[in-house]
């Protein structure tokens, strides 16, 4: 059993997924337009990054859907980075002309 | 020209040493979080939680030492083999002290490979039969080669009929009766009847018959003791108590003993029992289920109409604070007329075997004579407290009394688990101010950062809307306005 290095990592998993939260709205509330809408994408999968990781603490016992919970969670967090990094990528081509809007 | 190139190095590195100088901070920052996060939890868990970390997780370097040897041929073991029993079980253990060159250890049996690949010293065979002679060879293989030991025999035990099954009454109403013949005189019409027997958690039958015919099924513990107290006034007359014990496993290990009692005389302590009896009875919140026959209307007949048998499945017999208790009861008719309907009373005593925690109701139809099995769940109060508990299962019928125990395990519930530390209510709610104050704190903390952020894009949309009126011109017009 080993008491505080399990404890340690779970903690600073939460505290930095809260404190990305903070600073991914930070960005939200800054920028406009694609760029906006990424970091939208990006703080949704982040909440929910954070929501599984709490999820996961829960245990089968108390609630036996937290597992089931968890592992929706996650997925919904690599899709919503997904979507956030494929709306940044969009952005960052229009930038370089290699895709015109108004053309598609 | 010279001037300008030497510069622009000195700017770029200038830049990079001041990124290098963020990162670091930004890293060492990052290890102080992390480290006091990890004395602030260690400290809560455990006081001496860095040694067990150091011990468990990272391991203790005491010293190095570095030594040079030349593999050789796997030294020979030296095997003793020694025959024991696993519960009803024969087996045996083999042990042998670990050998230079070895990189694992193969066991032979009669000539025959047993196990192979072992890297302990000591191995248990429990595929044997009783009362057989056997011969292991330990074989130690390394890189140059295989060494045999020398053979050792062994014969196994005879686990199971070594040991006939015993079962015997102590007391009956707190009196000794072990070794007594006759009939004993007894002082109390609600007598506790205690015995033991040498099958760990035996299956246990008591009958009382001749007058109030009474049977009860419940299970020993694993030291074989069990103890039942009658719920309901015996009459006066003579009975004849007959206990048998049941191996779980081997349901062919019987033992049984047989007493007659009788009561004798009623002292005030009878009378002031059966008043606190009374008054117990009273004071449950479950006296709307009539679950004990009214006194003077004893049963009259002897022979039992069924018999109930009681099971915990939960995994383990463990169920958790304020979870459900899944039963598995069986009634077993036994004469013809059966009832045709039941009333199950279910209850959940506390560690004393006396108080009543818990009450269920149940009716059940009985549609021909055939056995029936009902699977009942119990949901355990929130205010049960963790530990061994007995569930019963009782019922009258044609004016039999007929019951069954199980017991079962209660777990605290853990809500989340913080490391290896699991969390529970009880927890909880003995530091109910620290938590919510902790909860409050983290919330706080939050938010005000969160504000903080949000303040600062505001100000950051001011400053960006100022330099644009700035550029325009606006504030120069406005200047100019006031010239």
């Amino acid at each position: 059993m080993s008491y505080a290095i399990d404890a340690t990592f779970e903690t600073a998993i939460i505290f930095v997924s809260l404190f990305s939260i903070i600073y991914t709205a930070g960005v939200v509330w800054r920028v406009e337009k694609k760029l906006d809408i990424s970091y939208k994408f990006f703080l949704i999968a982040i909440i929910t990054f954070t929501l599984s990781e709490i999820a996961n603490l829960v245990r089968r016992e108390a609630l036996p859907w937290a597992g089931e919970a968890a592992l929706i969670l996650k997925l919904l967090f690599a899709l919503f980075f997904l979507k956030g990094v494929l709306t940044m990528r969009r952005m960052v081509r229009i930038m370089d002309g290699e895709i015109n809007p108004e053309k598609e | 020209m010279q001037i300008n190139q030497n510069a622009g190095r000195n700017n770029s590195r200038l830049r990079r040493k001041k990124s290098f100088q963020k990162a670091v901070s930004f890293l060492g920052a990052f290890l102080i979080i992390l480290g006091g996060i990890y004395l602030v939890a260690g400290l809560m868990l455990n006081p001496r939680f860095f040694i067990a970390d150091a011990k468990e997780k990272i391991g203790v370097v005491k010293g190095v030492m570095v030594s040079v040897r030349v593999v050789g041929v796997p030294g020979q073991p030296t095997a003793t083999a020694t025959a024991g029993c696993d519960g009803l079980s024969s087996k045996v253990t083999l042990d042998w002290e670990e050998t230079i060159d070895t990189t694992s250890y193969d066991i032979e049996r009669d000539g025959s490979p047993l196990v192979t690949g072992l890297t302990e010293t000591s191995y248990e065979d429990t595929v044997v039969d009783a009362g057989t002679n056997y011969s292991y060879v330990i074989i130690s293989q390394g890189p140059r080669g295989t060494t045999a030991s020398n053979p050792v025999a062994v014969e196994t035990l005879d686990c199971t009929t070594n040991v006939p099954a015993t079962c015997s009454i102590v007391t009956i109403g707190g009196k000794n009766v072990a070794g007594e013949d006759g009939t004993i005189a007894i002082a109390t019409l609600l007598p506790t009847i205690t015995g033991t027997t040498n099958i760990p958690n035996a299956q246990i039958r008591i009958e009382i018959s001749l007058a109030d015919p009474t049977i009860i099924n419940l299970t020993a513990n694993e030291n074989g003791y069990w103890s039942w107290t009658t719920p309901f006034s015996l009459s006066k007359e003579r009975h004849q108590l007959t206990v048998t014990a049941t191996d779980p496993v081997l349901n062919w290990r019987v033992a049984t003993d047989t007493k007659y009692f009788q009561f004798a005389a009623v002292s005030q302590n009878e009378d002031n029992n059966k008043k606190e009896n009374k008054k117990t009875e009273k004071t449950t919140p479950f006296t709307s289920v009539p679950s004990v026959p009214p006194e003077g209307s004893a049963p009259k007949e002897s022979g039992q109409p069924l018999e109930l048998s009681l099971e915990v499945l939960n995994p383990g017999g463990a169920a958790y604070v304020g979870g459900d208790l899944d039963l598995k009861t069986s009634i077993i008719p036994k004469e013809i007329p059966i009832p045709s309907e039941l009333t199950l009373i279910y209850r959940i005593y506390a560690e004393n075997g006396k108080d009543i925690l818990f009450q269920q109701k149940e009716d059940v139809v009985l549609k021909n004579s055939d056995p029936q099995n009902i699977f009942p769940v119990l949901k355990l109060p929130v205010l049960l407290r963790p530990g061994r508990h007995i569930v019963s299962v009782q019922t009258t019928a044609q004016e039999s009394f007929i019951s069954a125990q199980a017991f079962f395990e209660v777990k605290e519930m853990p809500l989340f688990s913080i490391g290896s530390t699991n969390v529970t209510w009880r927890m909880i709610m003995e530091s109910v101010s620290w938590a919510i104050l902790s909860l409050l704190l983290i919330i706080l903390i939050f938010l005000g950062l969160l504000e903080l952020e949000h303040h600062r894009a505001a100000r950051a949309l001011f400053q960006i809307t100022e330099n644009l009126l700035v550029k325009r011109g606006y504030f120069t017009r406005r200047k100019g306005v006031s010239r």
